[in-house]
């Protein structure tokens, strides 16, 4: 198993597709990170121009509801007017469903690689269960979740503090870390959740369009509109989508209540192993071809 | 007899399609097996049963010794190249076999150099798979199926897209394996002649039924020389050949009649068939080959 790993992590960083992918979040993560220093400064000016023409008003940040899975960026400003830690920026961003639909692309193209161009063939007779060769391309997909999710924490912040290092304010929110990995991690746990259900697709389908496609539907919302079809269908109010991994995704970040991350836990910890129950069920049973 | 891999009425079915029919066939160890069949006759899905690649509907396999799940342990001992070579073309060559070494757990140095050198790739290892011939991707899928020195080798038509010089040598190499490292080898191929100047056992599979095995003496009897005479009068021809004490003939739908015993009788046959009055229009010996031999088995042109 662990040889496995080693080889899937040595053709992982030598596929040039998720080279590229990975280079795109980067540059993606820098370039959020600038627009939030960016967006800071015309903030804190506003915020100045106001106190200086009406003699000290507080800044009420406009606390948005979590709209549909897809691409925004938080407010990087506290209700007091003063710069959110990064930390609660990054978790934000990690919410917004870009980060992972970019992961997932990534994911997506190393996981069905060695199967479209047949290398799995010099290696599947070899194995003694053929699922280890799933369960070792899961976990490269998770090393890779994880290196996605912490460069991109890395270059974020180089991004952020290099725009707003002038003010001299700029925190990481260190004192926040322990609960910040809390969050981290269930955002992980999310993630690798949904990318695990999207592997099943592109194992089920063989397709690679396939599961990328379904992600990037998913990302964009079009979950509601199976929402909407069974509230119709059915007659009922029950809201289907706080089951789904993307709303949660949405959901979880670092302002979350308890209850919250609780069930979202529960949600990442069940799909996860379901998808990769079956993934590896279906896996063992089919010939490879 | 000890065999490497033997089966057991192996079947395999794809709806309602029955690829693989009741095949029991034995490969001794050390041996060459050539594996013969036309396109779509079963041949590349019994091998990936061989392989573990694929589950086979019914029947058992037996792989060195072992039977049912046991077999599992011993799957690691088979290298194989089935198809095309399942490669990584944005890969170089080296990195692509380090990728398998590193699955099967080998991390001796130089070891992908110099099973590239072994298979006449030494100087195209830093080239990226891409830019291969399709020659050279061959090789290097013989190549990736050595990695880890395995004891049964399972090659399905590896000397496709190969010139005759690389042909020749990867007989050779067939051959070297075989004698210096007593590995034993399944190899499927179209090219018949090529086959049967490689292979010490043959199987010939049609429309997934193993037709025959029979080792390379059994299959050179089956391929004997023949006398092969054309007249004007075939009648009157074979009257005279039998009084010569000729009963082991043939007359051909074209009118040729073909003698299958004492070859070196050629002449005084002619003499025979000239003095009685036939006018012999030819009179030669046919060396009967592989390929029509396969043919005959496997239903004729029409069917090839």
């Amino acid at each position: 198993m662990l040889n496995l790993i080693r080889s899937n992590l040595f053709r992982m960083v030598h596929t040039k597709s998720v080279i590229v992918v990975f280079a795109l979040l980067m540059l993606m993560s820098f370039i959020s990170g600038s627009l939030a220093a960016d967006e800071s400064w015309q903030m804190i000016e506003q915020i100045e121009e106001s106190n200086r023409a009406e003699g000290g008003e507080i800044y009420n940040e406009t606390k948005e509801e979590p709209g549909d899975f897809g691409i925004y960026s938080d407010t990087p400003l506290n209700s007091d007017g003063t710069l959110k830690d990064y930390v609660y920026i990054y978790s934000s961003d990690l919410s917004s469903g870009i980060v992972v639909l970019f992961i997932l692309i990534g994911a997506v193209l190393f996981f069905r690689a060695d199967e479209k161009n047949g290398f799995i063939k010099n290696i599947a007779g070899q194995t003694k269960h053929k699922y280890n060769i799933l369960l070792s391309k899961l976990a490269v997909t998770g090393v890779y979740t994880f290196v996605c999710m912490f460069c991109y924490m890395v270059i974020g912040y180089i991004a952020f503090a290099t725009g707003i290092i002038l003010d001299g304010s700029i925190s990481f929110g260190i004192e926040y870390l322990p609960e910040a990995i809390k969050v981290f991690a269930l955002q992980y746990l999310l993630y690798m959740a949904f990318i695990s259900g999207l592997l099943l697709v592109t194992e089920f389908t063989k397709s690679t369009s396939a599961g990328i496609t379904i992600g990037l539907l998913e990302t964009m919302g079009f979950g509601k509109l199976f929402v909407t079809i069974t509230q119709k269908v059915f007659n009922t109010d029950f809201d289907i989508s706080k089951y789904y991994i993307s709303t949660n995704i949405l959901k979880v970040n670092m302002d979350a209540q308890a209850d919250v991350l609780k069930f979202a836990l529960g949600i990442g910890i069940v799909y996860f192993i379901l998808y990769n129950v079956l993934n590896v069920l279906w896996f063992s049973k089919k010939d490879i071809v | 007899m000890e065999y490497v891999l033997s089966t057991e009425n192996l079947c395999k079915q794809y709806s309602k399609h029955l690829v693989v029919n009741n095949v029991s066939l034995h490969i001794k160890r050390g041996e060459i097996y050539g594996f013969i069949g036309r396109n779509g006759a079963g041949k590349t899905t019994f091998m990936k049963m061989a392989c573990g690649l694929a589950m086979p509907t019914s029947g058992e396999i037996e792989l060195f010794g072992e039977k049912g799940s046991n077999i599992n342990m011993h799957r690691a001992r088979i290298g194989s190249l089935i198809e095309e070579p399942g490669i990584f073309p944005n890969m170089n060559g080296i990195n692509n076999l380090k990728c398998k070494c590193y699955a099967l757990g080998i991390y001796k140095k130089g070891y992908a150099e110099h099973l590239l050198e072994t298979v006449g790739l030494k100087d195209a290892g830093k080239k990226k798979v891409k830019k291969y011939s399709l020659g050279m991707k061959q090789r290097l899928g013989i190549a990736m199926a050595l990695i880890g020195g395995p004891d049964l080798l399972i090659l399905d038509e590896p000397i496709n897209g190969l010139d005759p010089q690389g042909i020749a040598e990867i007989r050779d190499m067939l051959f070297k394996l075989k004698t210096e490292k007593n590995m034993t080898i399944m190899v499927s191929s179209h090219i018949l002649e090529e086959l049967y100047k490689v292979a010490d056992t043959f199987g010939i599979i049609n429309n997934g039924k193993l037709v025959q095995e029979l080792s390379r003496e059994e299959l050179s009897a089956k391929c004997n020389d023949y006398i092969e005479i054309i007249v004007n009068d075939s009648a009157k021809a074979c009257t005279n050949i039998e009084k010569l004490g000729f009963n082991d003939y043939k007359v051909m739908d074209n009118g040729a009649i073909h003698i299958y015993k004492e070859l070196d009788r050629l002449g005084e046959i002619n003499r025979e068939l000239v003095v009685s009055g036939c006018i012999v229009n030819s009179i030669k010996i046919v060396q009967e080959n592989l390929e029509n031999y396969f043919l005959e088995l496997t239903g004729g042109v029409q069917n090839a």
